[in-house]
């Protein structure tokens, strides 16, 4: 059986025509309130018009903003190590007396435990992630399942991406330019510099000994 | 880190991600002040019946995998790893004064002379010509030729000590004066006279 596919055609188009023009003319105004200025006689002149679910490519192109980010994420981990989440952070200067400039710091979802390691270079963060791994496994005595990073290039390099399948770790990526979906672990990266700086301001420790106070 | 795992979270409610991972309570009684100055205990050889039973340094942290102490001396840059220490948790680590002393080190007083001529302008007075060494002949080179220099050896100025306000002003502390004698030569003639220069020992 053969199909002809053409464009859809709206049945109701004649009634949507007014709808169109009346958003056009109102400056590309939401159909809800379109439609309340008419139903509720807010102005005169004005048809009732009918709401409608299509979407204006002006609209589409002008007003498109960021979904808002659920307060609380529906997910939790049931156990340790079942999810985990990672960032790195730095450059941050001055550098340790071992010239570690950035920490890797990765949070347990379940028990929110978190481990930190001083990296020199951003490509030390494998090896690291695999120090932290082994030692999280063998302390719980259960397997990191689920590794969710940024798209941080350290995260995506070949190296990392053969560690993942050679492990069977499930690789959870961000949304490009999207920390908020990355939010546990980077509100305790947060947490954690806060309390290096306070712990070193207050007794007058110099700024390279933040290696210390992580 | 190590406090933040033993710290509450809004996620987990009234349970440490410690206890939630071990599955047993932190015990917190061994914290101490980060920062704060901490003397541990010197141990091994070399100790002997009246050396100092301990060396004060600074406490940055616990130890993983020990029962003990980080503590770091910032005088021989050594990082200590002690279970006996004794803390001063409210007295901080004077950083400063081992910089200072530093400092101190570099410029220490016996070795600095400061010629009057070096001094900031206005500082001192002009360096006096001895009227005894006038006749003496200089059999060293080192001339001062400089305009300034030469005016200054001409005139005869007796005052060449600065006041003690010029030294404050300048953060010199004045702590020897003596003569001491150069070779100069005056525009005006041939002759190669020893001038009395005015030099001072400070401390900066």
């Amino acid at each position: 059986m053969k199909v002809d596919l053409t464009s859809p055609v709206c049945l109701l188009t004649k009634l949507d025509d007014v709808a169109w023009l009346w958003h056009a003319r109102y400056g590309h105004l939401n159909f809800r309130s379109l439609s309340d200025l008419g139903s509720k006689g807010m102005v005169e002149g004005l048809p009732v018009i009918r709401r409608i679910d299509q979407v204006c490519d002006g609209c589409a192109l002008g007003k498109l903003h960021r979904t808002p980010f659920p307060q609380a994420s529906t997910y939790r981990a049931q156990a340790n190590l079942e999810l985990t989440h990672g960032d790195l952070c730095g450059p941050i200067t001055p550098s340790t007396p071992g010239v570690k400039s950035y920490f890797l710091l990765i949070v347990d979802d379940y028990s929110r435990y978190m481990w930190l390691e001083l990296l020199a270079t951003k490509d030390e963060a494998l090896v690291y992630f695999k120090k932290i791994k082994t030692a999280a496994e063998v302390e719980s005595g259960r397997r990191l399942k689920v590794f969710r990073t940024d798209r941080g290039g350290e995260f995506l390099s070949i190296a990392f991406y053969e560690f993942y399948k050679e492990h069977g770790i499930k690789r959870n990526t961000t949304t490009p330019y999207t920390p908020q979906q990355n939010g546990d672990v980077e509100r305790r990266n947060q947490t954690v510099v806060e309390m290096a700086r306070c712990l070193l301001k207050s007794m007058g420790v110099p700024g390279k000994f933040w290696g210390e106070a992580v | 880190m190590y406090l933040l795992n033993r710290s509450p979270t809004k996620s987990l409610h009234g349970k440490t991600p410690f206890e939630v991972w071990f599955g047993r309570k932190p015990n917190v009684r061994h914290l101490c002040t980060f920062g704060c100055t901490a003397f541990a205990k010197t141990t091994g050889p070399g100790v002997n019946k009246l050396a100092d039973r301990s060396l004060p340094g600074v406490f940055l942290g616990y130890e993983p995998g020990t029962k003990g102490y980080r503590v770091f001396n910032p005088v021989n840059k050594k990082l200590v790893l002690s279970r006996d220490v004794i803390f001063d948790e409210k007295r901080r680590w004077n950083w400063e004064e081992k910089a200072a002393a530093e400092h101190n080190a570099q410029l220490d007083p016996q070795f600095i002379v400061v010629h009057s001529d070096d001094l900031p302008a206005g500082t001192i007075h002009n360096p006096t010509i001895d009227p005894d060494s006038e006749n003496v002949q200089s059999d060293s080179g080192g001339h001062l030729q400089t305009d300034g220099e030469q005016e200054q050896a001409q005139s005869t100025s007796a005052a060449a000590i600065p006041s003690e306000g010029v030294l404050q002003a300048h953060h010199l502390i004045l702590l020897s004066v003596r003569w001491c004698h150069r070779p100069c030569r005056i525009s005006s003639g041939p002759l190669h006279r020893q001038v009395k220069v005015l030099i001072q020992k400070v401390f900066r």
